[in-house]
């Protein structure tokens, strides 16, 4: 491994966007002035995201000879101490150490052996967090672009899609489809122009994974691109990332730079003869690009909207050619399927779906993060033993896996298997690995309502099931925790019970008649909401109440006259005007004007705001 | 010898215009086409 033979210490600094967000920069320039300062010499290495996001700033240092040692949670008042104690004494800096890189010992632990990542298998993530992003040479000395090496020398295109299939590997981007069908489909078909594209378009609510890939490890992709360009005969490739990733774009366009200039991009690569380039296409950031018809007529100039299949891409796709799409994760696999075999490939998982899957855990998790397991293993192993469960004591209610066509999966199916079919079977789906989890204090009526209003937003309105029925929907759920006033009319509380009854056959008529799979799965969430947490659904409608406090129209706030002191504070900040009292006696709250800010609850240093 | 890029003597001569076909071996093994003690140091130390 490269900097195994270095003779200065080497100091890794995570600069992924999650280490950024953490000041990692900060703890930067903190280590560079302290340098300066002792007057010693050292390389600062930056590096992607290890995954651990709820730890960064991550800093490792590897003294000459020794094992590189993993610290968290750095700040830049930690640096001068840390900096002599792991550097200046070659110890440990206990306050903020994490693992070590080496075989560890009891009084130095392996990082391997961190809750965190000891149930995770890195096949996809193996050098994120690790080396250099922006350094081609590190990737070369990691392993990097043997298995293009092993490809393009020893392999034919044809043996490159055998080895595929046989491995099992099905699309990391949510569908699931076998890769290596989708390739031989290409592979097959005569043309004077194939293409190649990768889906870096990651718009799902709670998912970084492809981020994360594209920031820590650009080459591992990019490798995957070319062996996959080369078992389908494409010479031209396309990288579709969405314009919010600035620092993915950033890498990704000096990763391109680089092998051209190493020769892995351009003409007659490695001497093969192969002739395979690659661009990158800046995606406005419409969710709908995701799939992928409409990613092709965005690569084309068009406006991005799904068109009928057939003809799929494989047969007819950008500018009519034989087409192949795969998302990040698909290709980031196949350097190391090739490595290794499809064989050992195919020994991961589960009968069904072979290797591993990421997964970007967020939400009410004590440990969020990028994780990657083997699949087979099941949900509760990620929240409790690697997530490290629900912060604060509080109860776990749900997970959220598939982004807002998947499904919230509640406690009674947690020992559900990661694997493409089981998932499905309870409800939910695979999806791209965005994994939210909620605690007891979410309302699952509000996250029906949050997923259903992303999902009507970014609906291209091209067919009419999706475009108007999840309006439709949206707003059935909208009208569920209405409080209507006595003067209303009563027909509007008639229509909230009518609309609950039309609920589960609207769902089905946009699932069955959709064009695209966003409008096909656009009523999951639903689904998953009225069979998990009907008596949720119920308690909003007969009992016009929120046991979780969030659907702020069924909440009534009052005062607690034994211990209000009078002191007027929530009154003055009252917008509404809806808190009356003398001064120094208790107030009281006029609940028709009450419009339910919570202000007063925020503001009163007694706690005398009760909500029912 | 910064990067593997780098030839590591004359008789390297891997170039985008005329590439070598064992050019990522050569990165981590080499040089392979060539035996150089001081060559072979340079591949290690970059390593």
């Amino acid at each position: 491994m490269k900097y195994a033979s270095h003779d200065v210490p080497v100091i890794f600094i995570g600069m992924g966007t999650c280490g950024l967000a953490s000041g990692a920069e900060k703890v930067k320039v903190a280590i560079e002035e302290e340098l300066k300062k002792q007057n010693i010499t050292a390389q600062i290495v930056p590096t992607g995201c290890v995954g651990y996001c709820a730890k960064e700033p991550i800093v490792d240092i590897k003294l000459p000879g020794k094992d590189r040692i993993s610290y968290c949670e750095v700040v830049p008042k930690d640096i001068p101490d840390m900096v002599k104690t792991a550097i200046v004494d070659g110890g440990i800096y206990k306050k903020r150490f994490l693992g070590s890189y080496g075989k560890g010992t009891s009084e130095v632990p392996s990082i391997n052996d961190v809750p965190f990542f000891k149930r995770q298998l890195k096949v996809v993530l193996e050098n994120c967090g690790v080396i250099n992003p922006n350094s081609i040479d590190e990737y070369i000395a990691a392993g990097g672009f043997k298995a293009l090496d092993k490809a393009l020398r020893i392999m034919t295109s044809a043996k490159v899609v055998q080895e595929v299939k046989e491995a099992g590997l099905r699309g990391r981007g949510g569908a699931g489809f076998p890769t290596g069908v989708k390739w031989e489909m290409a592979h097959k078909k005569t043309a004077d122009h194939k293409y190649i594209i990768c889906n870096a378009d990651e718009g799902d609510p709670g998912a970084f994974m492809d981020r994360s890939v594209l920031e820590s490890d650009p080459f591992r992709l990019i490798e995957g691109m070319i062996i996959g360009a080369y078992a389908i005969g494409a010479s031209s490739g396309y990288i579709y990332c969405r314009a919010e990733y600035p620092l993915a774009i950033q890498r990704l366009l000096h990763a391109i730079e680089k092998c051209k200039e190493y020769g892995l991009l351009g003409s007659n690569i490695l001497n093969s003869g192969f002739e395979f380039n690659l661009k990158i296409k800046k995606g406005a950031g419409a969710f709908v690009c995701g799939e992928e018809t409409a990613l092709i007529a965005s690569i084309e100039g068009k406006r991005g909207m799904p068109k009928p299949r057939p003809p799929f891409p494989a047969d007819a796709g950008l500018w009519g050619k034989p087409t192949i799409i795969n998302n990040v994760e698909t290709f980031a696999n196949v350097a190391s399927l090739i490595n290794r075999g499809a064989h050992w490939f195919s020994s991961i998982g589960t009968k069904s779906s072979k290797g591993t899957k990421v997964f970007a855990l967020s939400g009410k998790i004590a440990n969020s993060g990028l994780v990657e397991i083997p699949m087979g293993i099941t949900l509760r192993e990620i929240v409790f033993d690697i997530g490290g469960g629900i912060p604060d004591q509080k109860k776990f209610k749900a997970v959220q896996i598939g982004g807002p066509s998947g499904g919230c999966l509640p406690d009674s199916v947690l020992d559900t298997e990661v694997d493409y079919e089981s998932l499905k079977v309870v409800g939910a789906m695979m999806g791209s690995g965005g994994f939210v989890v909620m605690d007891e204090d979410t309302c699952m009526v509000d996250v029906a309502k949050f997923f259903l209003t992303f999902i009507k937003n970014e609906s291209c309105g091209k067919c009419v099931p999706c475009r108007e029925g999840t309006k439709r929907m949206l707003e059935i759920i909208e009208r569920i925790p209405v409080r209507y006033t006595s003067s209303e009319n009563k027909l509007d509380q008639l229509q909230r019970f009518k609309g609950i009854m039309h609920l589960q056959r609207l769902a089905d008529v946009i699932r069955d008649t959709s064009l695209c799979g966003l409008g096909q799965s656009a009523p999951n969430p639903i689904l998953s909401g009225l069979r998990y947490f009907k008596e949720e659904y119920e308690e909003h409608l007969y009992e016009r109440k929120c046991s979780s406090k969030v659907c702020k129209p069924l909440l009534t706030y009052v005062i607690d006259t034994e211990t209000c002191e009078g002191c007027g504070l929530c009154a003055k900040k009252c917008a509404a005007e809806a808190i009356v009292g003398d001064k120094k006696m208790p107030h009281y709250i006029v609940q028709e004007k009450c419009v339910k800010c919570g202000m007063c609850v925020e503001t009163c240093r007694f706690g005398s705001i009760l909500i029912n | 010898m910064k990067s593997f890029i780098e030839k590591c003597c004359d008789q390297c001569w891997h170039s985008v215009e005329k590439p070598c076909d064992h050019f990522v071996a050569c990165c981590t093994e080499g040089p392979l086409c060539h035996k150089d003690d001081k060559c072979k140091e340079k591949f290690q130390k970059n390593k």
